[in-house]
């Protein structure tokens, strides 16, 4: 099996390269040439929140600094999924992975700072919901994860075990659930879970 | 008692002219944010109402425009009572499709955030000062019914859609800085409506879609009125039902 990974030059994208490796998946980045090339799992790894995020609405907005983080945390991962999902079709696995945070949870976020970050995230919620919309059907499956890894919760885990988790959680399958509980059943829904497995809400 | 004041983006047509006639109708002093050129809906409401309504250029994709629209405000008054922000881009072509005939325009997405949720955000910062001085101190944000995600069900054309749901995140995060301060917020979803045409028609493309006037109508409602638990930032649709995030 094959994982596309975004980028592979931070430190944590490594750590998820050598993640997959381990359970002989390998990993590839950049661009696709060989049209034969089949990926099982696209994973998009890009979710520091930037430098600099630290601005609210009374002080002082720097929009610049939004709208960078839209581009590098939304529209890049965004068109190389749309790029991927043509090498996807023919995979029986065909699941599409992102990082997030549940400090875009709009329900759940009691920030006053971070703008760039948590918008961004909460956009890109979005967006995953309307490819969910579009793909599920054709049998992807999505993983939503928050490593836990930056945020308002206590529970904060290391690199190391975030993309431990994060791996296992995009290549296992979900527990069986009953048929009369359709709408519950994790794969027939979009949810975002963090790394000690709980799901938060939009 | 002295008018109150109220601040309205995307004032042109549709929903938020409506909304500018609701405010002027019940005595405030408006000033309506003006973009679209080839509309004078509001020059001609200025005619009635020469006192009281203000027609200021604002454009929400620019922060200069938004700080020269302050300016101008600051010139005719120290406070703002009520802000709405209503502008909205929501046009171009279909290139917000996964797979589809179009490459995904990054740059349009990027104008989407901008203006839906950059611009609202960036004028609550900019006229801070005029709202602070305002006794309502009530700000309102018209979202869309395709911005909750857990009842999206499009398959595509996720540009618009992902800015609303960014503009949430933002009055969200505005709310739990402000509410301490006593701001109070309204989070309006409008329903799909008509749209306006320069001479004030509406067209109609579906028989989903409602009037602007009625659906200005009833947001005044939910903006002017006192909510008992106003600690609750809710999306409020037209028809008076919460809409989850």
């Amino acid at each position: 099996m094959i994982a596309y990974l975004t980028q592979l030059s931070s430190p944590f994208s490594q750590l998820l390269a050598n993640a997959f490796r381990q359970r002989n998946i390998d990993v590839v980045s950049g661009i696709l040439s060989d049209t034969d090339t089949v990926i099982d799992f696209f994973v998009a790894t890009e979710n520091n929140p930037p430098a600099g995020d630290t601005f609210d609405v009374i002080n002082g907005i720097d929009s610049k600094l939004i709208m960078d983080t839209f581009s590098h945390l939304v529209s890049a991962p965004v068109v190389a999924l749309n790029q991927v999902l043509p090498f996807m079709g023919k995979s029986d696995m065909k699941r599409i992975c992102f990082l997030s945070s549940s400090l875009a949870s709009i329900n759940m976020c009691a920030e006053t700072t971070g703008y760039a970050y948590n918008m961004s995230k909460a956009a890109l919620h979005m967006i995953l919901s309307v490819a969910w919309n579009h793909y599920q059907p054709e049998d992807y499956s999505f993983r939503l994860y928050d490593p836990m890894t930056q945020g308002q919760m206590d529970h904060r885990v290391t690199a190391e075990i975030a993309a431990e988790t994060f791996v296992e959680y995009c290549v296992k399958e979900r527990a069986y659930d009953p048929p009369n509980m359709r709408k519950e059943r994790n794969d027939e829904r979009l949810i975002m879970r963090d790394a000690l497995g709980r799901e938060w809400p939009w | 008692m002295e008018n109150r004041k109220a601040l309205v983006t995307g004032a042109d047509r549709g929903l938020g002219y409506c909304l500018v006639q609701e405010l002027l109708q019940r005595g405030y002093i408006v000033y309506a944010g003006k973009f679209l050129e080839n509309y004078q809906l509001l020059e001609k409401l200025n005619d009635q109402y020469p006192e009281t309504l203000h027609i200021v250029r604002l454009d929400m994709e620019s922060e200069e425009s938004i700080r020269a629209a302050y300016r101008e405000v600051c010139l005719t008054t120290d406070s703002l009572d009520l802000f709405i922000s209503d502008a909205a881009y929501m046009e171009g072509p279909p290139s917000s499709d996964f797979q589809g005939e179009l490459p995904i325009d990054t740059a349009l997405m990027e104008k989407s955030l901008q203006v839906n949720a950059l611009g609202p955000l960036i004028c609550v910062n900019v006229f801070f000062p005029l709202l602070e001085r305002g006794e309502q101190k009530r700000l309102c944000f018209v979202s869309s019914e395709v911005s909750s995600i857990y009842l999206s069900n499009r398959t595509n054309g996720f540009r618009y859609l992902m800015s609303k749901t960014a503009l949430n995140m933002a009055v969200r995060m505005m709310h739990n800085s402000l509410f301490v301060k006593g701001y109070t917020f309204r989070l309006y979803q409008p329903g799909y409506m008509r749209r306006m045409q320069p001479d004030g028609s509406l067209m109609s493309r579906s028989e989903r879609q409602i009037d602007p006037q009625y659906a200005a109508a009833i947001a005044m409602g939910q903006f002017l009125n006192d909510k008992p638990d106003e600690q609750r930032l809710e999306m409020m649709c037209y028809n008076g039902l919460g809409w989850p995030f």
